[in-house]
């Protein structure tokens, strides 16, 4: 843009110049008359040259810009597409939501696409056609019926006849904007509705399809009006000139810059289609403000003022984007109702006496309420850190530049809905935790990240408070001390060596001293200050024993420690000092969330990932973020510690949980509190959900919550709000269930009085028997079971 | 301790469906297409080692371990996109196939079967290790189902093999 000003500049300037050379050229011939016709001759071919060197200066210009890329379009972000199918747990609140979401129309029949309806759990949805990475989902007529257990029937709403399964189109939930924030949403000439191209021919230039680029009549005619006003009042500029203005020149009015604008508009049609400089004009003409995103192109405006494709529009819709041309900002419908109003339907009106429409469907429209959508579609304000995710991820693999310019589409894997059960109850539980505790208001801060445990999908991410607020991201960027988040890293390296401990296995909870490599004394506590001796292995990690899991940890090796970390997906360096096994090391909340899917997955780390796909604008995929996994641990060890973790919330540090979530359903997962109760942390998985929710402040003040007293109820909130699955895990085939006595940790049998049925590594378990044990050497059927 | 004797007690309807499911779990549904191939019961001895692993039926759909929360149903739409996977391997089209199949993965992300046919499909694509990876979780999954294990360490070997 900077570059041709300057060059417009400078042709002015050279131009004074040239005149007064021809001058004292004039002057010369003048004393000799003889050569005066040659010299006219002379000058007439220079001025021609002159002429037709512009000429092709600015045919060139017009050429460079007209055939080249001519708009930077912002990647598109879609949430992750919604799939149906009976079994599946969507809810008619859910359902709802998401056709909302899509800025579905509700009506009493649904006719067309976009439009859905509901009576009581039977909802009747006709889908638009949707492009895919990797196929056209086809416009689909769907007949749903969703209760609180979830889909119970899906058919084709023409047929009758049962559907499979059935992929909705995603929603889109923001852009990736160039830094001046030009938005598009490009439209094909054939896209452009009917109505749309007669009301633009009728309010800005009736005589389009037939003059060459400038109307000299309508110019003479506003030229007469301006000079009768003695101000413009009028213009005359055809469609083909605005889209010069627009594209190729500097808003100053001057008579040179006019020319030049005639000019140009003359050569771009002579050398263009009309249809094709018609589509230019459609999606460059500026149509309004959204905050500091610029409105570009009817594409866009449709969705801007009417939450719908431009296809879709009515003709009084189609008029009132047109009557924007004059002044987006004075006929703004949303803050101009009144002078909006009067605008559509002077272009209405102009419809009509140019023949365009009939009297009656002139009428008609004007009826017609505005019927502009109550907030415009600020998705990107939406979910500012989870796309801020998404831009991390994209820019190790794209150059900023393109990813504003290219209509790139990126499919990611937000859930929409989990998202919005996580925004509501992170806010809703911090202001409950600062009420009960007498805590200012405002002064507690989050930050959750919920994942697929197997795929590894971030499915939604909270950077804090204000969800819809881009600021801090705390679940990337807030990297805060673990505590007893931790140490499950420390018992399942434990359990990864089962011939030297099982869960049974009984630990010293005893004072231990420690000296740090600066020679300092570190003599670390458990959290109520007592010791509590001998301890078997399970409950010093259900209770979160310190002094236990410390000299565990140093039994083990704290490089171990640090290797099996590493293994886990951890990519920062962590240096192995004994205060790591207590949870010094500072992780987001992000990270934490990738060390919890390998627990939540049997051994396997899958990279926790944010984007599925990402196509081109014409839809050709580009690139593929597969779902990839690695075994980084044994699924019996895992299971055992998964067990134990299960232990953590049925009596210990997670019992808390019950208060959210009912006792049969099973769920995993740890707290963790740090000095002072300056960070107050939860991780936990189900079967289908993992959830990391990190409370604190950011002034990194104490905050006064434990990880159950604060982190565990939002998780434990959130987690409700999803409706999760249980756990249900399925012992590996090296884990075998034995009856001991969990007194002595002997072999005991399922009759005894207090035997427990626990798992363990085959070969690992107990082989004294109690006496109890002794007097039936018969082994119960279930664990013949188990054993097989 | 308690929790002990209550996640055994849960287990124990577990086992008993599973048992159940095991001993009848020859019986197809009536609407399997023809071409599908013969049920197969999980005991038939595992195939020999290179050949693709046949799954006993086509819907060889071993419902989660919570009994309470098995649906059953579920296992339509994982079955049609488990056949489109099939086609599309069989044409050749390998992403479009891996597509197919993960989107089956997040409607069951503990189907050890669509983890076994995505570990077969990465193979022909010739990501050895990620196949090698992937057929080691369907294993893990794979609980009683010894066909599928012995499916799933025949891929291993032939990856290891090929090293």
């Amino acid at each position: 843009m900077a570059t041709r000003k300057k060059k417009v500049r400078r042709r002015k300037a050279a131009k004074p110049v040239r005149r007064t050379t021809g001058r004292r050229r004039r002057a010369s011939a003048k004393k000799r008359s003889f050569g005066w016709m040659k010299w006219l001759a002379g000058l007439l071919v220079l001025a021609l040259l002159v002429v037709g060197g512009y000429s092709l200066y600015l045919s060139k210009i017009v050429r460079v810009k007209f055939e080249g890329k001519r708009w930077a379009v912002p990647a598109r972000v879609y949430a992750r597409p919604l799939e149906l199918y009976v079994g599946a747990p969507v809810t008619p609140e859910q359902l709802q939501f998401e056709l909302e979401l899509l800025v579905y129309r509700k009506v009493k029949h649904p006719r067309k696409p976009a439009q859905w309806s509901r009576a009581g759990s039977r909802f009747l949805i006709h889908g638009r056609e949707f492009l895919f990475w990797d196929a056209r989902e086809p416009s689909h007529q769907l007949e749903v019926r969703a209760s609180s257990n979830g889909i119970s029937s899906l058919r084709d709403a023409r047929t009758g006849r049962a559907i499979d399964l059935m992929r909705m189109e995603p929603p889109v939930i923001g852009s990736i904007y160039p830094s001046h924030k030009e938005d598009r949403v490009l439209v094909k000439r054939e896209e452009l509705p009917d109505h749309l191209v007669a009301a633009l021919l009728a309010a800005e230039d009736h005589d389009y399809f037939h003059h060459h680029g400038i109307n000299l009549l309508s110019i003479g005619r506003a030229l007469l009006a301006n000079l009768r006003a003695g101000r413009t009042v009028q213009g005359g500029s055809t469609l083909t000139q605005q889209l010069v203005k627009n594209f190729w020149l500097t808003p100053e009015r001057s008579l040179w810059r006019k020319l030049n604008e005639a000019w140009m508009a003359v050569i771009l049609d002579a050398r263009y289609d009309k249809d094709e400089i018609l589509e230019a004009y459609a999606n460059e003409v500026f149509l309004g403000q959204d905050g500091d995103r610029a409105i570009h192109g009817f594409g866009l405006a449709s969705w801007f003022y009417f939450n719908r494709p431009l296809g879709e529009l009515k003709l009084h819709e189609t008029a009132l984007l047109v009557g924007l041309l004059k002044g987006a900002s004075y006929y703004n419908p949303r803050r101009h109702p009144q002078r909006a109003l009067e605008r559509r339907n002077l272009v209405l009106e102009q419809m009509y006496r140019q023949g365009f429409i009939s009297r009656e469907v002139a009428e008609a429209a004007k009826r017609q309420p505005l019927g502009v959508a109550k907030a415009g579609r600020r998705t990107s304000a939406r979910h500012p850190a989870f796309i801020d995710l998404v831009r991390r991820q994209l820019q190790r693999d794209y150059r900023e530049e393109d990813l504003t310019s290219e209509g790139l589409r990126i499919f990611t894997t937000l859930d929409p809905w989990a998202q919005r059960m996580l925004n509501r109850e992170l806010d809703r539980g911090l202001r409950q935790l600062e009420k009960s505790r007498k805590l200012g208001k405002g002064t507690l801060q989050s930050a959750a990240v919920l994942v697929s445990p197997q795929g590894g999908e971030v499915r939604a991410l909270s950077g804090g408070r204000e969800a819809g607020f881009a600021g801090f991201n705390r679940a990337l960027d807030a990297v805060r001390p673990t505590g007893s988040l931790i140490k499950p890293v420390v018992y399942l390296l434990a359990l990864s060596r089962p011939e030297r401990y099982t869960l049974l296995t009984l630990l010293e909870d005893e004072p231990i001293r420690l000296r740090d490599a600066k020679g300092r004394i570190w003599q670390p506590k458990n959290y109520d200050h007592k010791t509590h001796g001998q301890v078997p292995l399970h409950r010093a990690l259900a209770h979160s024993y310190n002094l236990a899991t410390v000299r565990l940890g140093l039994d083990l090796g704290l490089d171990k420690v640090v290797d099996l970390l590493h293994r886990m997906g951890l990519q920062r360096p962590v240096r192995p000092l004994p205060s790591l096994l207590l949870g010094a090391v500072s992780l987001s909340p992000l990270e934490v969330a990738q060390l919890y899917q390998v627990f939540a997955s049997g051994g396997f780390r899958t990279p926790l990932r944010a984007i599925r796909e990402v196509a081109d604008a014409a839809g050709q995929p580009l690139q593929r973020y597969p779902l990839e996994v690695e075994q980084v641990a044994d699924p019996g060890p895992v299971y055992l510690l998964d067990r134990n973790l299960v232990e953590v919330m049925r009596e210990g540090t997670g019992k808390g949980i019950r208060r959210y979530l009912p006792a049969d359903l099973e769920v995993a997962g740890k707290t963790g509190t740090t000095n002072e109760l300056r960070d107050s942390w939860f991780a936990g998985f189900s079967s289908d959900w993992l959830g990391v929710v990190w409370v604190g402040r950011d002034d990194n003040k104490p905050a006064g919550l434990t990880g159950s007293s604060g982190a565990l109820r939002l998780w434990g909130a959130a987690m409700k709000a999803l409706k999760l699955m249980p756990l249900g895990l399925v012992p590996p085939e090296e884990v075998i269930y034995v009856w001991v006595d969990p007194k002595t940790g002997y072999r005991s049998a399922e009759h005894c009085e207090g035997a427990v049925a626990m798992p363990f590594i085959r070969g690992s378990e107990p082989r004294i028997r109690a006496d109890c044990a002794e007097e039936l050497r018969e082994r119960g059927f279930f664990e013949r079971l188990f054993d097989g | 301790m308690s929790y002990l004797l209550n996640s055994f007690s849960r287990l124990l309807p577990v086992a008993a469906i599973a048992f159940l499911l095991g001993a009848c779990a020859s019986t197809g549904p009536s609407g399997a297409p023809p071409k599908a191939p013969v049920a197969k019961a999980p005991t038939t001895p595992p195939p020999a080692a290179g050949r693709r692993y046949e799954p006993p039926e086509v819907a060889a759909y071993r419902p989660p371990a919570q009994p309470t929360h098995a649906k059953p149903q579920m296992a339509k739409a994982v079955q049609t996109l488990l056949r489109r996977a099939e086609q599309q391997q069989a044409e050749g089209q390998l992403a479009s196939a891996a597509n197919t199949l993960e989107r089956a993965l997040r409607i069951e992300p503990n189907n050890a079967l669509v983890w076994n046919r995505l570990a077969h499909v990465r193979f022909e694509q010739g990501h050895y290790r990620q196949a090698a990876s992937l057929a080691q979780k369907s294993r893990t999954l794979a609980g009683g189902d010894a066909a599928l294990k012995a499916d799933n360490d025949a891929l291993i070997q032939r990856i290891q093999a090929r090293r």
